[in-house]
Protein backbone atom coordinates (compact mmCIF):
# COMPACT_ATOMS: atom_id res chain seq x y z
CA UNK A 1 0.00 0.00 0.00
CA UNK A 2 2.70 2.50 1.09
CA UNK A 3 6.54 1.96 -0.28
CA UNK A 4 9.13 4.08 1.07
CA UNK A 5 12.98 3.68 -0.87
CA UNK A 6 15.56 5.42 0.05
CA UNK A 7 13.49 8.59 0.93
CA UNK A 8 15.43 11.76 2.32
CA UNK A 9 13.91 15.71 2.87
CA UNK A 10 16.68 18.32 3.26
CA UNK A 11 15.02 22.12 3.52
CA UNK A 12 16.67 24.68 1.29
CA UNK A 13 17.56 26.10 4.93
CA UNK A 14 20.14 22.97 4.98
CA UNK A 15 17.95 21.08 7.56
CA UNK A 16 17.83 17.28 6.96
CA UNK A 17 14.75 16.08 7.73
CA UNK A 18 14.59 12.32 7.02
CA UNK A 19 17.51 10.53 5.71
CA UNK A 20 17.49 7.32 3.69
CA UNK A 21 14.14 6.30 5.04
CA UNK A 22 12.83 2.52 3.65
CA UNK A 23 9.89 0.86 4.97
CA UNK A 24 7.06 -0.40 3.47
CA UNK A 25 3.24 -0.21 4.90
CA UNK A 26 0.51 -3.42 4.18
CA UNK A 27 -3.16 -2.46 3.45
CA UNK A 28 -5.33 -2.85 6.58
CA UNK A 29 -2.08 -2.37 9.04
CA UNK A 30 -1.56 -0.40 12.64
CA UNK A 31 1.65 1.71 12.66
CA UNK A 32 2.89 3.80 15.32
CA UNK A 33 5.88 6.12 14.25
CA UNK A 34 7.59 7.18 17.28
CA UNK A 35 10.57 9.18 18.12
CA UNK A 36 11.26 12.72 19.38
CA UNK A 37 10.49 15.85 18.48
CA UNK A 38 11.99 16.51 14.71
CA UNK A 39 13.02 13.26 14.46
CA UNK A 40 10.97 13.29 11.19
CA UNK A 41 7.60 12.11 12.29
CA UNK A 42 5.39 14.94 10.57
CA UNK A 43 7.81 15.49 7.59
CA UNK A 44 7.04 12.07 7.09
CA UNK A 45 3.54 12.28 6.60
CA UNK A 46 3.49 15.81 4.86
CA UNK A 47 5.60 13.75 2.36
CA UNK A 48 2.18 11.27 1.85
CA UNK A 49 0.24 13.94 1.11
CA UNK A 50 2.40 15.57 -1.33
CA UNK A 51 2.50 18.89 0.54
CA UNK A 52 6.28 18.42 0.66
CA UNK A 53 8.06 16.65 -2.57
CA UNK A 54 11.13 13.83 -1.45
CA UNK A 55 14.62 15.43 -2.14
CA UNK A 56 15.69 11.79 -2.96
CA UNK A 57 14.27 8.79 -3.16
CA UNK A 58 10.41 7.56 -4.32
CA UNK A 59 7.31 6.88 -2.35
CA UNK A 60 4.30 5.06 -3.89
CA UNK A 61 0.75 4.69 -2.25
CA UNK A 62 -0.76 2.42 -3.97
CA UNK A 63 0.20 3.03 -8.05
CA UNK A 64 0.89 6.55 -7.56
CA UNK A 65 4.39 7.49 -7.46
CA UNK A 66 3.84 10.37 -4.91
CA UNK A 67 7.43 12.55 -5.84
CA UNK A 68 6.17 12.81 -9.75
CA UNK A 69 2.49 13.17 -9.37
CA UNK A 70 0.83 15.51 -11.49
CA UNK A 71 -1.00 18.52 -9.40
CA UNK A 72 -4.05 17.67 -10.91
CA UNK A 73 -3.77 14.16 -8.48
CA UNK A 74 -3.35 15.82 -5.34
CA UNK A 75 -6.89 16.07 -4.24
CA UNK A 76 -7.29 12.82 -5.28
CA UNK A 77 -4.36 11.80 -3.36
CA UNK A 78 -5.66 13.68 -0.17
CA UNK A 79 -8.96 11.74 -0.65
CA UNK A 80 -7.50 8.67 -0.31
CA UNK A 81 -5.49 9.69 2.81
CA UNK A 82 -7.58 11.40 5.86
CA UNK A 83 -5.24 13.53 8.24
CA UNK A 84 -5.73 14.13 11.95
CA UNK A 85 -2.74 17.13 11.74
CA UNK A 86 -1.29 17.64 15.18
CA UNK A 87 -2.59 21.24 15.91
CA UNK A 88 -5.78 19.63 13.94
CA UNK A 89 -6.50 22.54 12.02
CA UNK A 90 -10.28 23.01 12.75
CA UNK A 91 -11.74 26.14 11.45
CA UNK A 92 -12.38 28.50 14.42
CA UNK A 93 -15.56 30.23 13.27
CA UNK A 94 -16.92 27.00 11.84
CA UNK A 95 -19.52 24.79 14.12
CA UNK A 96 -18.73 21.00 14.44
CA UNK A 97 -20.58 19.82 11.70
CA UNK A 98 -19.34 22.98 9.41
CA UNK A 99 -16.04 21.98 9.72
CA UNK A 100 -16.57 18.24 9.41
CA UNK A 101 -18.37 19.37 6.29
CA UNK A 102 -15.83 21.28 4.77
CA UNK A 103 -14.17 18.38 2.89
CA UNK A 104 -17.82 17.57 1.55
CA UNK A 105 -18.09 20.90 0.29
CA UNK A 106 -14.91 21.41 -1.14
CA UNK A 107 -15.70 18.45 -3.76
CA UNK A 108 -19.03 20.13 -4.33
CA UNK A 109 -21.45 17.88 -2.34
CA UNK A 110 -24.54 18.99 -2.37
CA UNK A 111 -25.20 20.39 1.12
CA UNK A 112 -28.32 18.45 2.08
CA UNK A 113 -26.02 15.12 1.65
CA UNK A 114 -22.97 16.52 2.89
CA UNK A 115 -24.67 17.26 6.40
CA UNK A 116 -25.83 13.80 6.23
CA UNK A 117 -22.84 11.98 5.86
CA UNK A 118 -20.94 14.79 8.56
CA UNK A 119 -23.59 13.50 11.04
CA UNK A 120 -23.12 9.68 10.22
CA UNK A 121 -19.35 10.41 10.87
CA UNK A 122 -19.93 12.54 13.77
CA UNK A 123 -22.20 10.04 15.63
CA UNK A 124 -19.32 7.08 14.83
CA UNK A 125 -17.14 9.34 16.34
CA UNK A 126 -19.69 10.04 19.65
CA UNK A 127 -19.69 13.88 19.42
CA UNK A 128 -23.01 14.40 17.63
CA UNK A 129 -24.37 16.08 20.11
CA UNK A 130 -21.57 18.64 19.89
CA UNK A 131 -22.43 19.05 15.98
CA UNK A 132 -23.74 22.61 16.40
CA UNK A 133 -20.68 23.98 18.80
CA UNK A 134 -17.59 26.18 18.14
CA UNK A 135 -14.15 23.97 18.39
CA UNK A 136 -13.58 26.30 21.27
CA UNK A 137 -16.61 25.21 23.18
CA UNK A 138 -15.33 21.40 23.20
CA UNK A 139 -12.41 19.76 25.30
CA UNK A 140 -9.28 18.22 24.36
CA UNK A 141 -10.49 14.68 23.49
CA UNK A 142 -13.84 15.74 21.50
CA UNK A 143 -11.85 18.46 19.35
CA UNK A 144 -9.56 15.04 18.47
CA UNK A 145 -13.00 13.54 17.73
CA UNK A 146 -13.91 16.12 15.40
CA UNK A 147 -10.83 15.97 13.24
CA UNK A 148 -10.73 12.59 13.52
CA UNK A 149 -14.62 12.61 12.02
CA UNK A 150 -13.21 15.31 9.49
CA UNK A 151 -10.50 13.03 8.24
CA UNK A 152 -13.01 10.18 7.60
CA UNK A 153 -15.58 11.71 5.66
CA UNK A 154 -14.43 10.57 1.93
CA UNK A 155 -13.56 6.97 3.67
CA UNK A 156 -9.91 6.96 3.05
CA UNK A 157 -7.79 3.96 2.13
CA UNK A 158 -5.66 5.62 4.74
CA UNK A 159 -5.74 7.41 7.94
CA UNK A 160 -2.98 9.44 9.53
CA UNK A 161 -3.07 11.03 13.36
CA UNK A 162 0.01 13.14 14.10
CA UNK A 163 0.06 12.44 18.19
CA UNK A 164 -3.34 12.43 18.43
CA UNK A 165 -2.90 12.36 22.44
CA UNK A 166 -0.70 14.63 22.47
CA UNK A 167 -2.79 16.96 25.19
CA UNK A 168 -5.00 14.78 26.15
CA UNK A 169 -5.12 13.14 29.60
CA UNK A 170 -4.65 9.27 29.95
CA UNK A 171 -8.36 8.07 30.04
CA UNK A 172 -8.79 10.35 26.70
CA UNK A 173 -5.84 9.15 25.30
CA UNK A 174 -6.91 5.46 25.39
CA UNK A 175 -10.38 6.63 24.22
CA UNK A 176 -9.09 7.83 20.95
CA UNK A 177 -6.73 4.82 20.64
CA UNK A 178 -9.49 2.47 20.84
CA UNK A 179 -11.67 4.92 18.12
CA UNK A 180 -8.36 4.43 16.12
CA UNK A 181 -8.63 0.94 16.41
CA UNK A 182 -11.71 0.70 15.76
CA UNK A 183 -11.30 2.35 12.37
CA UNK A 184 -8.47 0.00 11.61
CA UNK A 185 -10.69 -3.16 12.60
CA UNK A 186 -12.71 -1.88 9.39
CA UNK A 187 -10.35 -2.42 6.75
CA UNK A 188 -8.61 1.40 6.99
CA UNK A 189 -4.61 2.10 6.95
CA UNK A 190 -3.91 3.56 10.02
CA UNK A 191 -0.55 5.34 10.90
CA UNK A 192 -0.48 7.02 14.28
CA UNK A 193 2.69 9.46 15.69
CA UNK A 194 2.65 9.34 19.08
CA UNK A 195 5.01 9.55 22.21
CA UNK A 196 2.88 7.50 24.62
CA UNK A 197 4.67 4.46 25.37
CA UNK A 198 2.33 3.13 27.62
CA UNK A 199 -0.18 2.77 24.79
CA UNK A 200 2.56 1.79 22.33
CA UNK A 201 3.43 -1.16 25.05
CA UNK A 202 -0.17 -2.21 25.85
CA UNK A 203 -0.64 -2.62 21.92
CA UNK A 204 0.66 -5.52 19.72
CA UNK A 205 1.24 -3.41 16.76
CA UNK A 206 4.50 -2.38 14.42
CA UNK A 207 6.51 0.09 15.74
CA UNK A 208 8.82 2.40 13.21
CA UNK A 209 11.34 4.52 15.32
CA UNK A 210 12.51 7.58 14.14
CA UNK A 211 15.47 9.34 14.93
CA UNK A 212 17.12 12.84 14.10
CA UNK A 213 15.07 11.80 10.71
CA UNK A 214 16.90 8.25 10.09
CA UNK A 215 14.86 5.16 10.73
CA UNK A 216 16.28 3.20 13.62
CA UNK A 217 14.11 0.39 14.71
CA UNK A 218 11.35 -1.20 12.50
CA UNK A 219 9.37 -3.71 14.77
CA UNK A 220 6.41 -5.53 15.88
CA UNK A 221 5.48 -5.69 19.46
CA UNK A 222 3.83 -8.66 20.97
CA UNK A 223 2.35 -9.67 24.07
CA UNK A 224 5.32 -11.43 25.19
CA UNK A 225 8.07 -8.47 24.19
CA UNK A 226 5.52 -6.17 26.06
CA UNK A 227 5.83 -8.24 29.00
CA UNK A 228 9.78 -7.63 28.96
CA UNK A 229 9.41 -4.13 28.30
CA UNK B 1 -25.40 29.98 -5.17
CA UNK B 2 -23.67 28.36 -2.45
CA UNK B 3 -20.53 30.52 -3.53
CA UNK B 4 -22.53 33.72 -3.29
CA UNK B 5 -23.50 33.00 -0.27
CA UNK B 6 -20.31 32.55 1.16
CA UNK B 7 -19.24 36.04 -0.51
CA UNK B 8 -22.31 37.78 0.76
CA UNK B 9 -21.40 36.22 4.78
CA UNK B 10 -17.95 37.84 4.47
CA UNK B 11 -19.39 40.79 3.10
CA UNK B 12 -21.19 41.10 6.03
CA UNK B 13 -18.36 40.80 8.32
CA UNK B 14 -16.14 43.68 7.74
CA UNK B 15 -19.01 46.33 5.88
CA UNK B 16 -16.26 49.17 6.61
CA UNK B 17 -13.93 47.94 3.79
CA UNK B 18 -17.30 46.53 1.53
CA UNK B 19 -18.26 50.47 1.66
CA UNK B 20 -15.28 51.93 0.87
CA UNK B 21 -15.17 49.08 -2.05
CA UNK B 22 -18.40 50.06 -2.90
CA UNK B 23 -18.38 54.14 -2.79
CA UNK B 24 -14.59 53.95 -4.47
CA UNK B 25 -16.74 52.10 -7.31
CA UNK B 26 -19.81 54.15 -7.04
CA UNK B 27 -17.68 57.39 -7.81
CA UNK B 28 -15.98 55.63 -11.14
CA UNK B 29 -19.48 54.73 -12.52
CA UNK B 30 -20.82 58.18 -11.62
CA UNK B 31 -17.91 59.70 -13.83
CA UNK B 32 -18.47 57.32 -16.51
CA UNK B 33 -22.36 57.94 -16.14
CA UNK B 34 -21.94 61.88 -16.60
CA UNK B 35 -19.40 62.05 -19.51
CA UNK B 36 -21.44 59.47 -21.71
CA UNK B 37 -24.11 61.40 -21.02
CA UNK B 38 -22.25 64.49 -22.16
CA UNK B 39 -20.54 62.76 -25.34
CA UNK B 40 -23.51 61.10 -26.50
CA UNK B 41 -25.57 63.98 -25.97
CA UNK B 42 -23.30 66.63 -27.91
CA UNK B 43 -23.03 63.50 -30.48
CA UNK B 44 -26.92 64.03 -31.15
CA UNK B 45 -26.18 67.97 -30.99
CA UNK B 46 -23.83 67.80 -33.56
CA UNK B 47 -25.94 65.84 -35.77
CA UNK B 48 -29.11 67.71 -35.00
CA UNK B 49 -26.78 71.08 -36.59
CA UNK B 50 -25.57 68.78 -39.27
CA UNK B 51 -29.23 67.89 -40.78
CA UNK B 52 -29.88 71.45 -40.78
CA UNK B 53 -28.83 73.04 -44.04
CA UNK B 54 -29.05 76.06 -43.02
CA UNK B 55 -26.95 79.45 -43.43
CA UNK B 56 -27.71 82.71 -41.93
CA UNK B 57 -26.82 85.88 -43.86
CA UNK B 58 -26.55 89.27 -41.64
CA UNK B 59 -27.01 92.57 -43.71
CA UNK B 60 -25.58 95.72 -42.89
CA UNK B 61 -27.81 98.26 -42.27
CA UNK B 62 -27.10 99.92 -45.79
CA UNK B 63 -28.72 97.13 -47.46
CA UNK B 64 -31.61 98.02 -49.40
CA UNK B 65 -34.74 96.22 -49.85
CA UNK B 66 -33.91 96.18 -53.39
CA UNK B 67 -30.38 94.30 -52.73
CA UNK B 68 -31.66 91.90 -50.85
CA UNK B 69 -34.06 91.03 -53.16
CA UNK B 70 -31.80 90.77 -55.96
CA UNK B 71 -29.26 88.32 -53.64
CA UNK B 72 -32.92 86.36 -53.11
CA UNK B 73 -33.39 85.55 -56.51
CA UNK B 74 -29.50 84.94 -57.50
CA UNK B 75 -29.55 82.26 -55.15
CA UNK B 76 -32.95 80.94 -55.99
CA UNK B 77 -31.65 80.52 -59.89
CA UNK B 78 -28.15 78.19 -58.23
CA UNK B 79 -31.43 76.04 -57.81
CA UNK B 80 -29.25 74.65 -54.32
CA UNK B 81 -31.75 76.35 -52.14
CA UNK B 82 -34.47 74.94 -50.92
CA UNK B 83 -35.90 77.67 -49.12
CA UNK B 84 -35.48 81.29 -47.38
CA UNK B 85 -36.71 83.33 -44.77
CA UNK B 86 -36.47 87.06 -44.49
CA UNK B 87 -36.15 87.93 -40.61
CA UNK B 88 -36.61 92.05 -40.45
CA UNK B 89 -35.19 94.07 -38.37
CA UNK B 90 -38.55 94.41 -36.72
CA UNK B 91 -39.24 90.70 -36.89
CA UNK B 92 -35.20 89.87 -35.16
CA UNK B 93 -36.30 92.24 -32.20
CA UNK B 94 -40.09 90.41 -31.68
CA UNK B 95 -37.64 86.93 -31.67
CA UNK B 96 -35.06 88.55 -28.81
CA UNK B 97 -38.11 89.29 -27.09
CA UNK B 98 -39.62 86.01 -27.01
CA UNK B 99 -36.58 83.88 -26.92
CA UNK B 100 -33.98 85.60 -25.09
CA UNK B 101 -35.80 88.62 -22.94
CA UNK B 102 -38.79 86.41 -22.21
CA UNK B 103 -40.33 89.53 -21.50
CA UNK B 104 -37.93 90.48 -18.67
CA UNK B 105 -37.79 94.62 -18.79
CA UNK B 106 -34.47 95.45 -17.98
CA UNK B 107 -33.48 93.43 -20.90
CA UNK B 108 -35.91 94.36 -22.86
CA UNK B 109 -34.88 98.20 -22.75
CA UNK B 110 -30.80 97.49 -23.25
CA UNK B 111 -31.98 96.64 -27.28
CA UNK B 112 -33.55 98.34 -29.89
CA UNK B 113 -34.98 97.54 -33.27
CA UNK B 114 -31.44 99.58 -34.10
CA UNK B 115 -29.62 97.67 -32.15
CA UNK B 116 -30.13 93.86 -34.11
CA UNK B 117 -29.55 93.23 -37.90
CA UNK B 118 -32.13 92.04 -40.40
CA UNK B 119 -31.15 88.61 -41.68
CA UNK B 120 -31.59 86.13 -43.77
CA UNK B 121 -31.90 82.08 -42.95
CA UNK B 122 -31.37 79.98 -46.30
CA UNK B 123 -31.94 76.44 -46.34
CA UNK B 124 -30.42 74.25 -49.07
CA UNK B 125 -31.56 71.01 -50.42
CA UNK B 126 -28.12 69.02 -49.91
CA UNK B 127 -26.11 69.64 -46.87
CA UNK B 128 -22.87 69.52 -48.87
CA UNK B 129 -23.96 72.84 -50.74
CA UNK B 130 -23.58 75.08 -47.31
CA UNK B 131 -19.80 75.73 -47.89
CA UNK B 132 -20.85 77.22 -52.08
CA UNK B 133 -23.60 79.49 -51.09
CA UNK B 134 -21.69 80.82 -47.58
CA UNK B 135 -18.76 81.64 -50.68
CA UNK B 136 -21.47 82.94 -52.90
CA UNK B 137 -23.04 85.57 -50.12
CA UNK B 138 -19.89 86.48 -48.72
CA UNK B 139 -19.13 88.21 -51.71
CA UNK B 140 -21.71 90.60 -51.43
CA UNK B 141 -20.59 94.10 -49.81
CA UNK B 142 -24.01 94.59 -48.34
CA UNK B 143 -23.16 91.25 -46.23
CA UNK B 144 -22.00 92.05 -42.27
CA UNK B 145 -21.48 88.18 -41.41
CA UNK B 146 -22.59 84.72 -42.96
CA UNK B 147 -22.73 82.10 -40.14
CA UNK B 148 -23.69 78.63 -40.89
CA UNK B 149 -24.32 75.24 -38.96
CA UNK B 150 -20.92 73.72 -40.13
CA UNK B 151 -19.13 76.35 -37.95
CA UNK B 152 -21.65 75.23 -35.05
CA UNK B 153 -20.70 71.58 -35.87
CA UNK B 154 -17.04 72.06 -36.12
CA UNK B 155 -16.89 73.89 -33.18
CA UNK B 156 -19.04 71.18 -31.28
CA UNK B 157 -16.43 68.61 -32.54
CA UNK B 158 -13.53 70.34 -30.95
CA UNK B 159 -15.35 70.98 -27.79
CA UNK B 160 -16.59 67.84 -27.83
CA UNK B 161 -13.47 66.22 -28.79
CA UNK B 162 -11.44 67.78 -25.68
CA UNK B 163 -14.26 66.43 -23.26
CA UNK B 164 -13.85 62.89 -24.76
CA UNK B 165 -9.94 63.04 -23.84
CA UNK B 166 -10.71 64.70 -20.11
CA UNK B 167 -12.75 61.87 -19.97
CA UNK B 168 -11.10 58.99 -20.79
CA UNK B 169 -8.22 60.00 -18.81
CA UNK B 170 -10.46 60.34 -15.48
CA UNK B 171 -12.07 57.20 -15.94
CA UNK B 172 -9.18 55.64 -16.78
CA UNK B 173 -7.74 56.79 -13.30
CA UNK B 174 -10.63 56.37 -11.45
CA UNK B 175 -10.96 52.44 -12.90
CA UNK B 176 -7.03 51.89 -11.96
CA UNK B 177 -7.60 53.62 -8.63
CA UNK B 178 -11.17 51.33 -8.23
CA UNK B 179 -8.62 48.09 -9.14
CA UNK B 180 -6.21 48.89 -6.19
CA UNK B 181 -9.07 49.64 -3.60
CA UNK B 182 -10.39 46.48 -4.52
CA UNK B 183 -7.43 44.34 -4.34
CA UNK B 184 -6.91 45.52 -1.20
CA UNK B 185 -10.00 45.75 0.49
CA UNK B 186 -9.79 41.71 -0.83
CA UNK B 187 -6.52 41.12 -0.31
CA UNK B 188 -6.93 42.20 2.97
CA UNK B 189 -9.44 39.31 3.59
CA UNK B 190 -7.55 36.68 2.21
CA UNK B 191 -4.87 37.73 4.18
CA UNK B 192 -7.19 37.11 7.21
CA UNK B 193 -8.29 33.86 5.96
CA UNK B 194 -4.77 32.29 5.02
CA UNK B 195 -5.05 29.54 7.69
CA UNK B 196 -8.53 28.76 6.93
CA UNK B 197 -6.60 28.50 2.75
CA UNK B 198 -4.08 26.68 3.88
CA UNK B 199 -5.96 24.01 5.42
CA UNK B 200 -8.90 23.81 2.38
CA UNK B 201 -5.84 22.76 0.46
CA UNK B 202 -4.57 20.41 2.13
CA UNK B 203 -8.00 18.76 2.37
CA UNK B 204 -7.73 18.41 -1.53
CA UNK B 205 -9.33 22.48 -2.59
CA UNK B 206 -8.50 22.76 -6.19
CA UNK B 207 -7.57 26.83 -6.26
CA UNK B 208 -10.91 27.82 -7.90
CA UNK B 209 -12.85 26.35 -4.85
CA UNK B 210 -10.63 28.45 -3.11
CA UNK B 211 -10.93 31.74 -5.47
CA UNK B 212 -14.72 31.73 -6.32
CA UNK B 213 -16.04 33.25 -3.26
CA UNK B 214 -13.36 36.09 -3.43
CA UNK B 215 -14.26 36.62 -7.40
CA UNK B 216 -17.75 36.96 -6.43
CA UNK B 217 -17.17 39.52 -3.56
CA UNK B 218 -15.25 41.60 -6.30
CA UNK B 219 -18.17 41.21 -8.80
CA UNK B 220 -20.89 42.08 -6.37
CA UNK B 221 -18.69 45.39 -5.05
CA UNK B 222 -18.50 46.09 -8.86
CA UNK B 223 -21.92 45.87 -9.91
CA UNK B 224 -23.56 47.63 -6.58
CA UNK B 225 -21.72 50.59 -7.37
CA UNK B 226 -22.17 50.56 -10.85
CA UNK B 227 -25.75 50.87 -9.90
CA UNK B 228 -25.66 53.57 -7.12
CA UNK B 229 -22.99 55.40 -9.72
CA UNK B 230 -25.58 54.79 -12.79
CA UNK B 231 -28.67 55.68 -10.44
CA UNK B 232 -27.30 58.78 -8.97
CA UNK B 233 -25.83 59.99 -12.74
CA UNK B 234 -29.62 59.21 -14.37
CA UNK B 235 -31.87 60.72 -11.04
CA UNK B 236 -29.65 64.10 -11.43
CA UNK B 237 -30.12 63.99 -15.17
CA UNK B 238 -33.56 63.65 -14.89
CA UNK B 239 -33.95 66.91 -12.10
CA UNK B 240 -31.67 68.84 -15.00
CA UNK B 241 -33.54 67.99 -17.67
CA UNK B 242 -36.43 70.67 -17.46
CA UNK B 243 -33.50 73.62 -17.27
CA UNK B 244 -31.68 71.78 -20.06
CA UNK B 245 -34.51 71.72 -22.28
CA UNK B 246 -34.60 75.32 -21.86
CA UNK B 247 -30.88 76.17 -23.20
CA UNK B 248 -31.45 73.22 -25.69
CA UNK B 249 -34.82 74.44 -27.17
CA UNK B 250 -35.32 72.83 -30.47
CA UNK B 251 -32.59 70.17 -30.63
CA UNK B 252 -34.34 66.50 -30.18
CA UNK B 253 -31.43 64.92 -27.16
CA UNK B 254 -33.84 65.41 -23.68
CA UNK B 255 -35.65 63.64 -22.40
CA UNK B 256 -32.63 60.34 -22.52
CA UNK B 257 -33.76 57.63 -24.40
CA UNK B 258 -35.08 54.81 -21.82
CA UNK B 259 -33.05 52.32 -24.18
CA UNK B 260 -29.83 54.24 -24.00
CA UNK B 261 -30.04 54.74 -20.35
CA UNK B 262 -30.76 50.45 -20.08
CA UNK B 263 -27.99 49.99 -22.69
CA UNK B 264 -25.60 52.49 -20.67
CA UNK B 265 -26.55 50.41 -17.08
CA UNK B 266 -25.98 47.52 -18.83
CA UNK B 267 -22.88 48.20 -20.59
CA UNK B 268 -21.63 49.66 -16.92
CA UNK B 269 -22.53 46.21 -15.33
CA UNK B 270 -20.31 44.09 -17.90
CA UNK B 271 -17.50 46.95 -17.06
CA UNK B 272 -18.21 46.20 -13.26
CA UNK B 273 -18.37 42.50 -13.41
CA UNK B 274 -14.82 42.67 -15.68
CA UNK B 275 -13.09 45.22 -12.89
CA UNK B 276 -14.57 42.69 -10.07
CA UNK B 277 -13.10 39.83 -11.45
CA UNK B 278 -9.48 41.18 -12.42
CA UNK B 279 -9.18 42.93 -8.44
CA UNK B 280 -9.92 40.10 -6.44
CA UNK B 281 -8.11 37.51 -9.17
CA UNK B 282 -4.99 39.78 -8.62
CA UNK B 283 -5.91 39.81 -5.11
CA UNK B 284 -5.77 36.24 -4.56
CA UNK B 285 -3.16 35.35 -6.99
CA UNK B 286 -0.86 35.99 -4.64
CA UNK B 287 -2.04 33.66 -1.58
CA UNK B 288 -2.67 30.46 -4.41
CA UNK B 289 1.30 30.40 -5.54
Amino acid sequence: MIRLGNVSKKFPTGNSALSDVTFSIDKGEFVFVVGPSGSGKTTLFRLFIREYIPTEGTIHIGEWDIGNLSDKYIPLLRKKIGVVFQDLKLLRDRTILENVMLPLDVVGMDDEEAEKKAIDILDQVSILDHKDKFPVQLSGGELQRAAIARALVFSPEILIADEPTGNLDATTSWEIVKLLHDINKTGTTVIMATHNTDIINSLAKRVLVLDKGKLVADEKKTPKEHKKD
Amino acid sequence: MRTVKKSIKQIRRTPFQALAAVFVMALTFLTISVFAFIVFGSAAIIKHAESTPQVTTFFKDEATPQDIEQLQKSLKDTGKVSSMRYVSKKDALEIYRTRIAKNDEYLMELVTEDTLPASLDIYTFDIADLDVIAKTVRNYDFIDDVQYSQDVVDDLKNWTSGIRTIGIVVIVVLIVESIFVMMMVIGFKVSQKRDEIDIMKLLSASNWYIRWPFVWEGIIYGVIGAMIGWIVATVGLLYATPFLETILESIPVLPASPLFLLGLVVFEILIAIFLGITASFLAVRRYLK
